[in-house]
């Protein structure tokens, strides 16, 4: 009610405005303030590098540090000036010494910039005209704008970026993209505005390349003051800095005399800062001590590679190291050649095994109901005999198989009723042989089953359980409006299916193709089982799927599927999903410059 | 301009012509006041020497009796609150001055004229009628603020309890926890009730609150008090509660404000959302009854009185859903409202219910004349049971509106008090000692205590979480597929969905031992002066048992699918030097951690326990000098000690740095000088220019002892930081979850192993900083009185504030918090601390050396704390009053307060996201979180303006008609524009300077009161009543939301709107910036909370006797 009061307001405001005016404080100048007078001075430059500070958290991981810190100068306060990052506070409350409080000092190059996420950050000590930075729209998948802006300098293109070129032809040109922070990272605090050059590809620059930036004459403060020519990067002040050598940057497990690892899950799982040529991994290059069967070296991840060999159960300890002069190549054919073997720079571990042992026994673990046995290792599946367990009522078709590739899972298949309620017993003492070759059991070569050790059940495990009572469509992929690059439609349902049931009165498709249909857990095992599993995978031949066409599946509600005992599935409605077939991309080849 | 002419023409219609007020004040003890004048014979044009001066008041046990000195002074010290009747023996003739109004904490100044020249002669036995008013200006005294009593809380319209009307008080203003003083956080005040500071000990809250019919006098300071007050750095309440007389008198009353009668609470809509919550007021009554008597005539009486009372309340709870009829993709904006069109979906409500039962007990003694004793108890226990509608914190939609909260909670205290005068009166000793008691204790009412807290921290659709909200949802907020009503926009979008749990609740007690003891000496010395001295003692404790709900800290889903995790940690062994050297090589399970920075290993505990004690020492020196009759001199020095104890829990234990904890976390010793003076220059007592500077300390609530010296390790984690899917190397399905139909995902994330560490909060015990000051404000006060009607002046105050030493924690040393003064210069303390660490770091001894290692690091953080940005809190106010002192017939009180507040630096809590942590909240945790803060501040209102006023119209016979108002105008906050922190969440980062949002609008409020009264014989009246408050149901905005966004995003230093389009997200994987825009908050700088409750009427009755 007594609330518009504009008119009073004002002439009353303005008496006691003047009045306290006479006595009100100014804003002070903070330490968290910038610093708006004169041309905006670059204050770091720093690039992204590996983090080697003997840290509590953050160890191996990336971190921006000051390859150029700027010295002292006319608008400086001398020792401490805050508005140059000195000792920082990280996100993970950890500290970093980023620049020397002595500005007279500044810091080392950079040597160790990730070799393929590095980027360079420029800070400035005062906020940057923002039409430096283009703002893109982004937009979801499906091109409607989520209201978000991606930054983006590929218009104005602020500095220059040059590295040293992997063929031997000098500096060249890096392409690169960024954006401009008018915030700046938490780790050039005080919260300096700052360009960020990234690299279009990084990878394109070897390793152990010496890189340059600098600064064009474009780039101003909101004033209309450009950086200081002598700011820029210049021959004299140079802004450089060094991708890293090939590195291993986190070794799993971390060197420890107490490791103790289960036998299946040993090795050494090795995350390298570059890519490298896997042909690089050889038995000399590669060292267990004792000797370890079968060693080698797979991708689990980019950059990252896991050890394995035939670990036997409860041995060790192993050591591992990369002998000294081991040589690894990144993907421009440079070559960094490794020193002595240590734990320090994480080439050495130690660990050892432990004794096998049941880890679990479920009643419906996938695939559908059958019995799993989980063991800390591998284990032979021939030498579960039927006398080593009993399952209650009898279970027609009884077998051993392996849960897919895992061979530390034996599963208890046969041709399971439809709600029925069945007891496994695995009774003390029963017995089985470990396989601790089993990384290449599925090569077809049966002789990899050397056993290291027999387990034997300490005391009777049982589970009772009820299997489904009708069978049902647990899922299918692709998921509607999908975009796929693989011309398979899979139905998963609760009980193992019989693919034969399946026929083109069971569906529709448009536009339209062939399909036929397997289970999709056959494998060839070498010892002669036959996997039968719940998913039914529908294929086409090759070439039926047309790139860039959207398909429509209909799995009729009027279908009829039958299980391997003849128990028939029929959907009721309709079950639709839309997808769209892509051909996948080719690899680009990787280019260096 | 027209609006507020014709308020002001109602304003004073209701005063009629005489405008008065009450604010005489001096500083005396705290639950009386006292008299003095001179007596003077103007027949002999002389001083009135040896004169008898006999006090009497029905509140009185007993009289007071004092003889003139050779000036005509007399003082009358110690006096219970209440209307008195002078009466001056003299040369045979009998004198009689009634009317004589004693307030506490007030001296009123009685100045008498006898004559024993006209009067000589008269029948002996006679007595003459004195006629006059008292001077209203006070000319003793230079405190701000005003005295509350029953002719306030009965004629005009007001909240049930004192702590409901304290905002009468010029300058005033509601903030989040209480009502704040001069641009001080409300729990910057301190509460004394009976003589005993009754100040919640965690927090600084209001504790012990009281009816209206049970109190006295509500004294309310604001400003320029004397040094006999303390621990505060806001203002002073002092409440004194009725106590009996020679006659039998009291009240019954009751109260009633039906809920049909009051109109619905406006709906906060939140935009991009489709929860809205509506809290409406149910029935709210009491019924209660005092009644105070003699037990011996003149020497004990009584006083007692309950009052139970219940507030009822409804939360309803609205799921909408947005339209887009013309189907482009946009959600369709109402026009009326320029806000998101909506369709209601459901409805759902729930009722609250608190019960209080509030009670008083109190015995007045009189030995003799010269020693009086008061015992009283009285405490406010209350039941709550109540809707759960989320974790404010995080500001969450909650699924949970239908489970309820049981709270216990209230206080009880008991007080005694001692007073005896000596040297014929011109010494008094006073003496109290008192216990407060405060409890509460919060526990769910359903299964959703048994759940972890876990919510989404992004938009989602409400068709999501079908399965708790219920299938009648889905008829409209189906998104894809059939039954899609606008398949081109998310139909109920839902941020902060809570889908579980309750979070962190607490079991407290918080108690107070009180002891005081003081001297007050007359003395005349080159004038009169009252000396006062006094010494106190507060020992206060904090209990508390913390929980979260279903036994493990909460959860909240990223946009990206992390997770993160927060939760207590527990110290469970610190690490041999070995394990320090190698942290790799600890082993650790899944619910430890490395901690204090690879020092300890921690381990997950879903309880904090925790008892800490504390204690405080005040003394006090005060004089007030009466240089001339026109001139005093107050000045006085206050010295406060201050131990902050360490929890039981953790005394005696080693940190994980190797030091064994003690028994006190830090002592203070602070000193506090008061000076002022009062002029009058008119010379008759009718002006007054004054002035005052004093600095005021803040006695440190417990909460700190608590979580900072009691080991508190909050650990936050990021869980499925690695997105993992079925298939990669080291997946597991109890990370990669979402909420899904049925499950629990709180109990499936407690099995996740992808856990990365993302911060811990606490490392042990807290290094508090050699050297700390204790949190100060300084005051200058300038004003003027005068009085331009019997019983009425006039004022006008300026008033400075501000805060130039705080305490705070900060982040000193390598993964270390410290409790320092941020800003202020430590070398000195850093550069011994240093010295010993070398010397240490010379040393044979390993554990000596890791000592030197730590103190070189502690001395490292000390050298940086000077570049901590300065805290500031200017605050200058002027401040314009009206005061009429109360008569039978009419009151008014009105005041308009210009002030300005700027600064970095808003109080004990955070204005900005609530957090209520006493020197410890996270506003200067980390350097980063300091810019942009500096500003207007969350309380800086410009303009406020309060009328306050009853008339009576006495109809004789046909009874008493009362018109009574309240009238409220200030200016709306201004607001900022804050993003999430990567490290301390939402509304932690100022993305541009504070206040640069526009401010919220100009509110103001209406209140009426009409009532009728009978006289049923000379001691009984009977009177119907009712209120109507708010009556153009005026709802208007107090807040709004300030998160542009609750993405991770740095401030930008100094700059503008244009700017902001700029600023870059920071991921929550990765802690990192990235080259994208945050996500808008769609609800940014839309309203969230309205200033005023609804309009609604309360009835009742009120039988006197």
């Amino acid at each position: 009610m007594f609330v518009y009061l504009p008119l009073r307001w004002k002439w009353v405001g303005a008496v006691a405005t003047s009045a306290l005016a006479l006595t009100a404080c100014t804003r002070p100048d903070e330490y968290s303030d910038l610093r708006p007078d004169g041309p905006p001075e670059v204050l770091t430059v720093s690039v992204n590098a590996l983090d080697t500070r003997p840290a509590f958290f953050g160890v191996g991981q990336a971190l921006e540090q000051a390859t150029y810190c700027k010295t002292i100068g006319p608008n400086d306060q001398g020792i401490g000036d805050p508005k140059r990052p000195g000792e920082v506070n990280l996100v993970d409350i950890t500290q970093l010494v980023y620049c020397p409080a002595d500005l007279t000092m500044g810091v080392p190059e950079i040597t160790s910039a990730m070799p393929e996420a590095w980027y360079v950050r420029i800070e400035f000590d005062e906020l940057l005209d923002p039409a430096i930075e283009d703002l893109v729209a982004d937009v979801d998948p499906t091109g409607v704008p989520t209201g978000t802006y991606t930054g983006t300098l590929a218009k104005t293109q602020p500095v220059t970026l040059k590295c040293e070129s992997s063929t031997g032809s000098g500096l060249v040109d890096v392409p690169y993209d960024g954006y401009y922070s008018p915030s700046g990272n938490l780790i050039s605090y005080p919260l300096g505005p700052s360009l960020v050059i990234i690299p279009t590809d990084a990878s394109t620059i070897a390793t152990n390349s010496e890189c340059f930036v600098s600064l064009k004459d474009k780039i101003h403060d909101k004033d209309g003051n450009e950086v200081p020519a002598d700011q820029r990067g210049t021959a004299a002040i140079p802004y450089r800095f060094k991708t890293a050598p090939i590195q291993i940057t986190a070794i799993s497990p971390k060197d420890s005399a107490t490791n103790s690892l289960a036998p299946a899950a040993a090795g050494v799982d090795l995350t390298f800062n570059a890519s490298i040529s896997a042909t690089d991994f050889t038995a000399t290059s590669l060292n267990f001590t004792p000797t370890v069967a079968n060693v080698g070296a797979s991708e689990s991840a980019p950059n990252e590679y896991f050890i394995y060999g035939d670990f036997p159960a409860a041995a060790g300890p192993f050591t591992f190291t990369i002998p000294q002069g081991t040589v690894f190549h990144d993907q421009c054919g440079h070559a960094t050649t490794f020193g002595a073997a240590t734990a320090a720079n994480q080439t050495l571990t130690r660990f050892s095994t432990k004794a096998i042992a049941l880890t679990g026994l479920a009643p419906a673990a996938e695939p559908g109901t059958k019995v799993a046995l989980t063991f800390n290792q591998y284990m032979n599946d021939a030498t579960l005999a039927a006398t080593e367990y009993t399952i209650t009522p009898a279970l027609a078709n009884a077998r051993v198989e392996v849960s897919g590739l895992d061979q530390t899972k034996l599963l208890i298949a046969g041709d399971y009723a439809l709600g029925t309620t069945y007891t496994f017993t695995l009774p003390t003492s029963a017995t089985i042989d470990d396989c601790p070759g089993a990384e290449g059991y599925f090569a077809g070569d049966p002789t990899v089953c050397v056993k290291s050790a027999t387990f034997s059940s300490p005391s009777e495990q049982t589970v009772t359980f009820t299997t489904a009572s009708a069978i049902a469509l647990k899922s299918v992929t692709p998921a509607d409006n999908a975009t796929v690059t693989s011309g398979r439609i899979s139905l998963t349902f609760n009980q193992e299916m019989d693919p034969a049931t399946f026929d083109a009165s069971d569906y529709t498709i448009t536009p339209p193709v062939t399909l036929t249909a397997r289970n999709a857990g056959v494998f060839a095992y070498a010892n002669g089982a036959a996997g039968s599993y719940e998913t039914l995978q529908l294929s086409a031949a090759a070439g039926s799927f047309v790139n860039g066409t959207t398909y429509t599946f209909t799995l009729k509600g009027t279908a009829s599927l039958a299980d391997k005992l003849g128990n028939v599935y029929s959907p009721g409605t309709d079950k639709v999903i839309h997808f769209t077939y892509t051909v996948p991309a080719a690899t680009p080849p990787h280019v260096c410059l | 301009m027209k609006k507020l002419s014709t308020f002001m023409a109602v304003a004073l219609a209701f005063g009629g012509t005489s405008l008065i007020k009450s604010e005489v004040a001096f500083a005396q003890a705290t639950t009386v006041g006292q008299l003095r004048g001179v007596v003077r014979d103007t027949g002999a044009k002389e001083p009135a020497v040896g004169a008898t001066v006999v006090a009497t008041s029905p509140a009185l046990q007993g009289e007071q009796v004092v003889i003139t000195d050779e000036t005509g002074q007399y003082f009358v010290t110690s006096l219970p609150p209440g209307m008195y009747t002078l009466t001056v023996y003299y040369n045979d003739a009998t004198y009689s001055r009634g009317n004589v109004l004693v307030q506490v904490g007030k001296e009123v100044v009685i100045n008498i004229s006898v004559n024993s020249v006209t009067n000589a002669g008269r029948p002996k036995g006679e007595v003459i009628e004195i006629k006059g008013s008292a001077p209203i200006v006070d000319q003793g005294s230079t405190k701000t603020g005003l005295t509350l009593t029953s002719d306030y809380t009965n004629n005009v319209p007001t909240g049930r309890t004192f702590g409901a009307t304290m905002g009468a008080a010029a300058g005033s203003q509601g903030d989040q926890y209480g009502i704040s003083f001069g641009g001080a956080t409300s729990v910057e005040n301190t509460y004394v009730v009976e003589g005993i500071n009754t100040t919640d000990t965690a927090y600084g809250l209001l504790s012990s609150n009281l009816p209206n019919e049970f109190i006295n006098e509500t004294e309310v300071i604001t400003g320029g008090y004397n040094a006999e007050y303390g621990r505060a750095t806001g203002g002073i309440v002092n409440v004194v509660t009725k106590s009996g007389s020679n006659e039998f008198h009291g009240s019954v009353f009751g109260t009633f404000s039906p809920s049909s009668f009051t109109a619905q609470a406006k709906t906060v809509q939140t935009e991009g959302g489709s929860v809205d919550n509506q809290l409406n007021a149910g029935n709210i009554w009491d019924i209660g009854a005092e009644v105070g008597g003699p037990i011996i005539k003149d020497k004990l009486w009584f006083h007692v009185g309950f009052d139970p009372s219940v507030v009822n309340a409804t939360n309803t709870r609205l799921v909408q859903s947005q339209v887009d009829a013309n189907q482009d993709g946009v959600a369709d904006i109402d026009p009326a409202t320029g806000l998101t069109k909506h369709e209601l979906v459901s409805k759902s409500q729930v009722d609250g219910s608190a019960k209080t039962y509030y009670y008083t007990a109190k015995i007045n003694g009189a030995i003799d004349q010269n020693n009086q004793f008061q015992i009283s108890a009285f405490g406010n226990p209350r039941t709550n049971h109540r809707p759960y509608t989320g974790s404010g914190s995080q500001n969450t939609t909650s699924a949970l509106t239908d489970d309820s909260l049981n709270q216990d909670s209230g206080a009880q205290d008991v007080s005694a008090k001692w007073t005896s005068k000596l040297n014929g009166g011109k010494t008094e000793l006073d003496a109290v000692v008192g216990y407060h008691h405060a409890y509460s204790n919060t526990t769910s009412a359903t299964d959703a205590g048994n759940k972890s807290f876990v919510y989404y921290r992004y938009e989602r659709s409400l068709q999501d979480f079908a399965d708790i909200e219920g299938p009648g949802i889905s008829a409209k907020c189906t998104d894809g597929g059939a039954g899609d009503l606008y398949p081109l926009i998310r139909n109920c979008p839902v941020t902060n969905y809570q889908e579980s749990g309750l979070g962190l609740l607490e079991n407290r007690s918080n108690d107070r031992l009180t002891g005081a003891l003081s001297i007050t000496q007359r003395l005349k010395l080159a004038g009169y002066h009252v000396f006062k001295g006094g010494i106190d003692y507060e020992g206060s404790t904090y209990d508390t048992t913390q929980n979260y709900s279903g036994g493990i800290g909460s959860f909240y889903r990223a946009r990206s699918g992390t997770w993160r995790f927060q939760n207590f940690y527990n110290i469970e062994r610190n690490l041999t030097a070995a394990e320090v050297a190698n942290p790799s090589s600890v082993t650790l399970a899944n619910d430890e951690t490395l901690c204090s920075s690879g020092r300890a290993l921690c381990k997950q505990s879903p309880t904090l326990a925790r008892s800490a004690s504390d204690g405080s020492l005040g003394a006090f020196i005060q004089d007030s000098w009466q240089i001339a009759p026109n001139f005093t001199l107050n000045a006085g020095i206050r010295f406060e000690h201050q131990t902050a104890g360490i929890p039981k829990e953790v005394q005696g234990t080693v940190t994980p740095q190797n030091e064994t904890v003690g028994s006190t976390g830090f002592t203070l010793n602070n000193w506090a000088p008061r000076i002022g003076f009062v002029w009058d220059p008119s010379q008759e007592g009718k002006a007054k220019i004054f002035a005052h500077w004093g600095r005021f300390y803040e006695n440190i609530p417990m909460d700190l002892n608590i979580r900072s010296l009691g080991g508190e390790i909050d650990n936050i984690a990021n869980l499925n930081a690695k997105h993992l899917v079925n298939g990669q190397a080291g997946y597991n399905p109890s990370c990669a979850v979402d909420h899904a139909m049925g499950t629990d995902v709180g109990s499936t994330l407690k099995n996740c192993t992808d856990f990365a560490q993302a911060s811990i909060f606490g490392s042990g015990v807290e290094y508090v900083t050699p050297g700390i000051q204790g949190q100060y404000s300084q005051e200058a006060i300038f004003g003027a009185e005068y009085e331009v009607l019997p019983d009425t002046k006039v004022g006008l105050t300026y008033t400075h504030r501000t805060l130039p030493v705080v305490v705070e924690d900060i982040f000193l040393a390598n993964g270390d918090y410290g409790i320092t003064n941020p800003s202020e210069n430590f070398d000195a303390e850093a550069d011994k601390l240093s010295a010993k660490a070398k010397t240490e770091q010379m040393s044979t001894d390993a554990n000596v050396v890791a000592q030197g290692n730590l103190d070189a690091s502690r001395a490292a953080g000390m050298y940086r704390i000077k570049q901590y940005d300065a805290p500031s809190r200017n605050y200058d106010s002027l401040a314009f009053n009206i005061t009429q002192r109360p008569t039978k017939n009419s009151l008014i009180l009105a005041s308009y307060t210009y002030s300005k507040e700027q600064g970095n630096f808003p109080g004990l809590f955070s204005t900005e996201t609530g957090q209520l942590d006493p020197n410890i909240t996270s506003q200067f945790d980390l350097p980063a979180l300091l810019a942009n803060r500096y500003g207007a501040l969350g309380l800086d209102r410009p303009h406020n303006v309060k009328i306050d006023g009853f008339y009576r119209f006495d109809l004789k016979q046909a009874g008493l008609i009362t018109i009574g108002t309240s009238l409220r105008a200030q200016s709306g906050i201004a607001h900022n524009v804050l993003g999430a922190d990567i490290v301390y969440g939402p509304g932690e980062s100022y993305l541009l300077q504070r206040g640069s949002a526009p401010r919220s609008p100009t509110t103001g409020q209406a209140d009426f009161h009409l009532s009728y009264g009978r006289r049923l014989d000379k001691t009984k009246t009977l009177e119907v009543f009712g209120d109507v408050f708010n009556i153009s149901d005026a709802q208007q905005e107090s807040a709004t939301d300030e998160n542009y966004t609750t993405d991770s995003a740095n401030p930008i230093v100094g700059g503008d709107m244009n700017d902001l389009k700029h600023v870059k997200a920071i991921s929550a994987d990765t802690s990192t910036e990235t080259a994208h825009t945050p996500v808008l908050n769609p609800n940014f700088g839309h309203t969230t909370s309205y200033q005023q409750a609804p309009r609604s009427f309360r009835f009742g009755v009120r039988l006197t006797f």
